[in-house]
């Protein structure tokens, strides 16, 4: 009796070990096929040309060189690239997360006509794919007199319908009881959104700066529609010029995947940084 | 310092719903006045009407001589603790309790001063660098009244601010904060649903009952002279026993009769309730304490009347022992009883509980010392304390000649 359950009970665990490996071995194959392109382009970069042609999917450069990232600082016009998309990038976060949060905020405590309807508007936009707009957007611009200026490249971006809708929803989540103390405290509106409310939703904050950062990081097409001279050209329009545009000579895959590589750095960096700071700051307001 | 004047108060909101009515109180200046009625009864709003938290839809509400109708919150100098704590979850004890004096431009140093004498008042001089996710819920809620002290506001305003605390730390706090606003000597409104944190705490007792005023009372007297069939229910634990019964002539005397027992009442009742004599013949509620009920022979001269029953349950308290017990007489279960034992929802239920064995039978409670030994199912005799017996009309609620 107690024999046979024993050995039922090491099936049952031989059985649950089987499960798991399958489980772990699929989940690496999967990370494997997410994460393979990216190391290729980073081993890449460290190959010569002849090499990353012959053997394109090896994963050891022979031999290793960083030539490809001396030519890109020499040679083209890299520099200039990263400095155009840190300022486009860097405005247009820390705008959005602050005006993202003033709507969000608006939209989610004050009571003022047409509410209903802006936040109806907002969440419609969300549905409009962002191709549709390019070409009235850049209409606008032009019209605007903001063609080709920085202003034409950040002010579009400045305000985006997810963010928005984000920091509503995450103020609504604080409890009213916390903004009434603080009124009764003396605190004007703003004081309260600013010194209260702000603090409370880092998490929200986070969320937002981490996607406004690699969104705008990221954008292309709405610089090729803002601007036109190079001297406005951010890493993704540089970079994509080197694969497609005139640049595009031979396969120059080293020279290519190393501005790729240096893109991808400052995200891979913010999202190793603020992974941890994403964490419950309401602890201890309100009684649960 | 300052009173608080309700004048004609009404709160309605925007779809249709009057959550107070009509509501005249008058807080004296230093008083401590507890709103307490069921869940829904506007106690809540009138109070978050006193802070502006809520606008007043008719009415004046006046805080020491000035209206304070159209005043935002923070220029109403109150202060309020909430019933959730509301603390600043990312700043510490210290600026916590010192944000309104922040928002007042209160020099550094003297905020510093009044923030250590108020940390001192509440026994958190040590925690005052502590966030509040830090501290236990006792001493968040020690937090919450710091914040309202060291205002030194005309007016405390508190919402429920023990029913978040365990029980024990409940009745701690209790006296804290009877303490405090004592020793403070500042005009406190106090709400809750709990009519032992009202009886205990309150200089004067408001009752309310759906947006209107019952009673506004000292404790004792609430509880010895309820004006009508919800405040005699709502007060008190036990609850008082509600029974149907009639007053008939005998000669001089007046006759109670509740089920198959007679009861002859005293001469002084009917003296100290002359209106009494107008009921005869009517069938009314017969409000018995469970403390007015005790074993026969005691105290009651042998001359009082008796209720006859059985035993249901015995209850030991330690000194005293609650008895229920299952008499011949109709128990009162018109709504306002209802509501007073329970809240509103849930009143339905008592009713079929209450009446499930036989329409015709109540069960009453009777606290008695803990000498009596009483056994479940056994017959009982007990006699009634027929001085503090209390008479309402089953139509109006009102209680007679009170």
């Amino acid at each position: 009796m107690s024999n046979s359950r024993a050995r039922s009970d090491a099936r049952a665990v031989r059985r649950r070990r089987v499960g798991s490996a399958m489980t772990y071995s699929f989940l690496l194959a999967l990370a494997v096929v997410y994460i393979f392109p990216f190391v290729i382009a980073v081993v890449t970069s460290f190959k010569t040309e002849p090499d990353s042609t012959a053997n394109p999917l090896s994963l050891t450069p022979h031999p290793a060189t960083t030539s490809a990232f001396h030519q890109l600082y020499e040679d083209q016009d890299f520099p200039s690239w990263v400095k155009n998309s840190l300022i486009v990038t860097l405005s247009v976060t820390f705008l959005r997360v602050f005006l993202d949060s003033l709507a969000g905020y608006a939209l989610a405590r004050l009571r003022f006509r047409g509410r209903g309807a802006a936040f109806a508007t907002i969440v419609a936009v969300m549905a409009v794919p962002g191709v549709v707009l390019l070409i009235p957007k850049f209409l606008i611009i032009r019209e605007f007199g903001m063609y080709d200026t920085y202003y034409g490249m950040i002010v579009p971006l400045l305000v985006d319908a997810a963010g928005v809708f984000i920091m509503k929803n995450f103020f609504e989540s604080i409890p009213v009881s916390v903004e009434e103390s603080a009124r009764i405290d003396g605190a004007s509106i703003f004081r309260i959104y600013w010194s209260i409310v702000l603090p409370m939703a880092r998490p929200a904050l986070v969320t937002i700066f981490i996607l406004s950062f690699q969104g705008s990081w990221n954008e292309l097409a709405h610089f090729i529609i803002s601007a036109q001279s190079t001297g406005l050209d951010t890493l993704t329009k540089g970079v994509a010029q080197l694969a497609s545009g005139q640049l595009g000579s031979g396969n120059r895959y080293p020279l290519k995947l190393a501005a790729s590589t240096l893109m991808t750095i400052p995200v891979a960096v913010l999202f190793f940084v603020f992974q941890r700071r994403i964490m419950n700051v309401t602890a201890g307001a309100v009684k649960e | 310092m300052a009173g608080i004047t309700f004048d004609d108060v009404t709160k309605t909101y925007g779809d249709g719903f009057r959550a107070v009515s009509d509501l005249n109180l008058e807080v004296q200046d230093g008083e401590f006045v507890v709103l307490v009625g069921p869940s829904g009864c506007g106690k809540t709003t009138a109070l978050r009407m006193i802070a502006g938290l809520e606008e007043i839809s008719e009415g004046q509400i006046r805080i020491g001589e000035r209206v304070v109708n159209n005043l935002p919150p923070g220029a109403r100098d109150i202060a309020m603790v909430f019933q959730n704590y509301a603390l600043y979850p990312h700043m510490t004890v210290a600026e916590n309790i010192g944000f309104a004096l922040r928002m007042r431009k209160v020099p550094k140093a003297e905020a510093r001063r009044r923030i250590e004498e108020t940390a001192r008042i509440i026994g958190l001089l040590d925690h005052l660098d502590r966030k509040p996710g830090q501290l236990s819920g006792g001493q968040r809620q020690r937090v919450a009244m710091g914040r309202a002290i060291v205002r030194e506001p005309q007016v405390f305003l508190m919402d429920e601010p023990l029913s978040n605390l365990d029980a024990k730390l409940r009745v701690q706090m209790r006296a804290e904060i009877s303490r405090i606003q004592r020793q403070l000597a500042v005009t406190t409104v106090y709400v809750t649903h709990d009519q032992i944190e009202a009886m205990t705490m309150g200089d004067r007792v408001a009752v309310m009952r759906r947006g209107l005023l019952q009673q506004f009372e000292p404790p004792q007297r609430l509880y010895e002279r309820p004006a009508n069939l919800f405040v005699a229910s709502f007060i008190g634990s036990p609850a008082m026993n509600m029974l149907e019964g009639s007053l008939e002539r005998e000669g001089d005397a007046l006759m109670c009769r509740i089920g198959t027992a007679t009861l002859a009442l005293p001469a002084e009742v009917l003296n100290a309730r002359p209106a009494l004599a107008r009921e005869v013949g009517r069938p009314i509620a017969v409000g018995i304490r469970p403390e007015a009920l005790d074993m026969p022979g005691r105290h009651d001269g042998g001359d009082g009347g008796r209720l006859r029953g059985r035993v249901q349950a015995v209850e030991a308290l330690g000194p005293e022992q609650l008895v229920h017990v299952e008499i011949d007489a109709e128990p009162v279960l018109v709504e306002d009883v209802l509501e007073g034992l329970v809240n509103p929802d849930e009143a339905g239920d008592l009713v079929e509980l209450r009446t499930d064995t036989d329409g015709s039978r109540a069960t009453i409670v009777g606290r008695l010392d803990a000498t009596a030994s009483l056994r479940p199912d056994e017959p009982i005799e007990l006699a009634v304390d027929l001085r503090h017996l209390h008479f309402f009309d089953l139509g109006s609620g009102e209680a007679i000649g009170a």
